[in-house]
């Protein structure tokens, strides 16, 4: 039996209850969606179980599904490895619900479990506005000190709301409202024909995001 | 008798501190010269990169990662390209020249980094040499990055599909010559600092990582390899031809700053290895997928062939379009494991692109290695760490 068969029966025997499905996409990668109120104690269960021992966080990113996805905002995705299972990774997605307007997005943090996730949660927090909780030190880290607003979302636009400069009268730092000097041109999204199709297209397009649970 | 309290106090070191290897801010909390906390704000080089990817076709999204980690250039490409041709899948395989000729400018980025890391460093704790010694060095490996793109930092040379162009006639040749001397180069750098009293002093049991500490911080790269993870994406995941070519994977004992800095002279070695290898197999052929929807016909086809035109205009106009999938690649750049993450949603953007950078994990353990040390000894972690800003904040 391949390592990534192996990997995936143990993890769907165990934690059957904590997740909604297991795919394994290639020869070294398991993908696991799990069930948002359970990702702290099935990511704990990886970490700290003695067979899989996935205690190397590689990465945390987060995707913005904004209007793509009924119900769904935001997708995390923490890739975790093993020197114990070295040739599979395991990518765990849970997945963050539209809130009302006005309420905050939020899921728990896995700093806890994994020391070197405090940067990325922050950095998550700055960019996307997702709240962790349980994470001791969550500044923003790699916007402005005093910035507004998150800017890796999809509804925030390219250029930004404000731009920074050096006034001479008042010798200090003051901030304005974005003037483009000239008109934004988004060249492929508004002006070409394909792209008219496209946005078309994807308007149309039903957006298949069915997860089974393959029984093992 | 009378007791003064003495406090603790807080230093700014940086932003243009020029041992901050860039625009770094820490706040330092001391007590006389032992630092009792490090805490470091970044951020003052973010461009919004991956932003900027969203808005940009994939081809135009390219020469943003030279300007990430802008010392070891053609590593991030090259990770960047690996990401879309896994994305398209069967219409964009590379040729094997191709990957040959990727492998050989990796590994010479490798030294290029490697030689700037190294000697900075020792500039930092006070040694000028080598730095002066390597530059001439990294002055030849930039000749070659112009000679095979006609820039000598961004070079975009490495694309999805293959390279933009075919090396020039000779190239192969003067690498011989380069590589066959470098190893002496290696040696004179080596005799400096290897035994050095003071280089030794200065870092020996500085800026300890365990191996414990590597597997939670998620440190990759020699920062990993320094403490004995022997965990190297060349080896555990091999792209392009690095499957076919031998080459040790350096592991330190101590996870020391002076073990990094053994690990990071022997990978040079290793790389001069890896490169004689490719050169000596290195068959002829094509340097790009032949499919035309993916990778821009040649100005020469142009001249003779309406259809050419056609795909020279569409490419560079419209680009191409990937269907909805997600991928996420990490390759073995200089400073640890590079990733990219892509998703793709059909259209010829793509719908997120997340960059993984070594150096961020790296400098969010400046605090565990740091405290407890010097303030000198901050200036020789961040040396050792090998930090490079433009990838920290993206």
């Amino acid at each position: 039996m391949l390592e990534n068969q192996y990997l995936s029966i143990l993890i769907s025997s165990i934690a059957k209850k904590t997740c909604n499905a297991i795919f394994i996409t290639n020869f070294n990668s398991i993908k696991i969606a799990l069930i948002q109120e359970f990702h702290l104690s099935f990511i704990q269960f990886l970490a700290k179980d003695f067979c899989l021992n996935y205690n190397t966080l590689v990465d945390l990113w987060c995707v913005d599904y904004f209007k793509q996805i009924l119900n769904v905002r935001f997708q995390l995705s923490y890739y975790f490895r093993s020197l114990l299972h070295i040739n599979v990774d395991i990518t765990c997605l849970t997945h963050i619900h539209e809130r009302s307007y006005g309420s905050i997005y939020s899921t728990n943090s896995i700093s806890s479990l994994y020391k070197g996730v405090v940067w990325l949660e922050r950095e998550i927090w700055d960019l996307y506005g997702i709240f962790f909780y349980n994470n001791l030190d969550l500044r923003r880290i790699l916007t402005d000190y005093g910035f507004n607003g998150y800017p890796f979302r999809k509804d925030f636009p390219v250029f930004g709301y404000v731009e920074v400069r050096y006034d001479e009268v008042e010798s200090n730092l003051v901030s304005e409202k974005v003037i483009l000097a000239q008109e934004f041109r988004n060249f492929y999204k508004k002006t070409s024909a394909w792209v008219l199709l496209y946005i078309i297209n994807f308007s149309l397009k039903k957006f298949y995001f069915v997860y089974f649970f393959q029984n093992l | 008798m009378e007791f003064s309290k003495i406090n603790n106090f807080t230093m700014n070191f940086g932003p243009q501190h020029p041992a901050a290897h860039g625009v770094l801010r820490l706040v330092l909390e001391l007590r006389g010269e032992v630092v009792e906390r490090v805490d470091p704000h970044i951020g003052l080089l973010h461009r919004g990169t991956e932003k900027l990817i969203e808005n940009k076709t994939y081809f135009q999204a390219l020469p943003y990662f030279d300007r990430l980690d802008y010392v070891s250039m053609m590593s991030q490409e090259h990770c960047y390209s690996l990401a879309i041709e896994k994305l398209v899948g069967q219409s964009l395989v590379v040729p094997m020249r191709a990957q040959y000729i990727r492998v050989i400018f990796s590994e010479l980025t490798r030294i290029l980094n490697h030689l700037l890391a190294i000697t900075t460093h020792a500039l930092d704790i006070g040694a000028l040499t080598p730095f002066l010694w390597a530059f001439e060095e990294r002055e030849k490996l930039m000749e070659f990055y112009e000679r095979v793109s006609g820039a000598r930092m961004h070079a975009a040379y490495i694309r999805p599909g293959g390279v933009s162009q075919d090396i020039p006639i000779g190239l192969l040749e003067d690498i011989y010559q380069f590589i066959s001397k470098f190893s002496t180069r290696i040696n004179e750098i080596e005799e400096l600092l290897t035994n050095n009293r003071v280089w030794k002093q200065r870092l020996v049991n500085i800026g300890i990582v365990t191996m414990h500490n590597v597997l939670e911080l998620g440190f990759t790269g020699v920062m990993a390899r320094g403490s004995g993870v022997p965990f190297d994406v060349r080896r555990f995941r091999p792209y392009d031809v690095y499957s076919l070519v031998n080459f040790d994977i350096p592991t330190g004992f101590n996870g020391d700053c002076y073990d990094r800095y053994l690990i990071r002279i022997e990978e040079m070695r290793q790389s001069i290895l890896i490169l004689e290898q490719c050169l000596a197999k290195i068959p002829f052929g094509f340097i790009k997928a032949n499919n035309k929807k993916f990778t821009p016909p040649s100005r020469a086809d142009m001249k003779f062939s309406m259809e050419s035109v056609i795909h020279h205009f569409k490419f560079f106009s419209q680009n191409y379009k990937i269907n909805e999938a997600e991928i996420y690649t990490t390759v073995e750049a200089p400073k640890g494991e590079f990733g990219v993450y892509i998703k793709a949603d059909g259209s010829e953007f793509p719908y997120r692109c997340r960059i993984r950078a070594p150096g961020f994990f790296h400098l969010q353990g400046l605090s565990t290695m740091g405290i407890g040390h010097m303030i000198a000894d901050i200036v020789t972690i961040i040396g050792t760490q090998d930090i490079v800003f433009g990838e920290v904040d993206r």
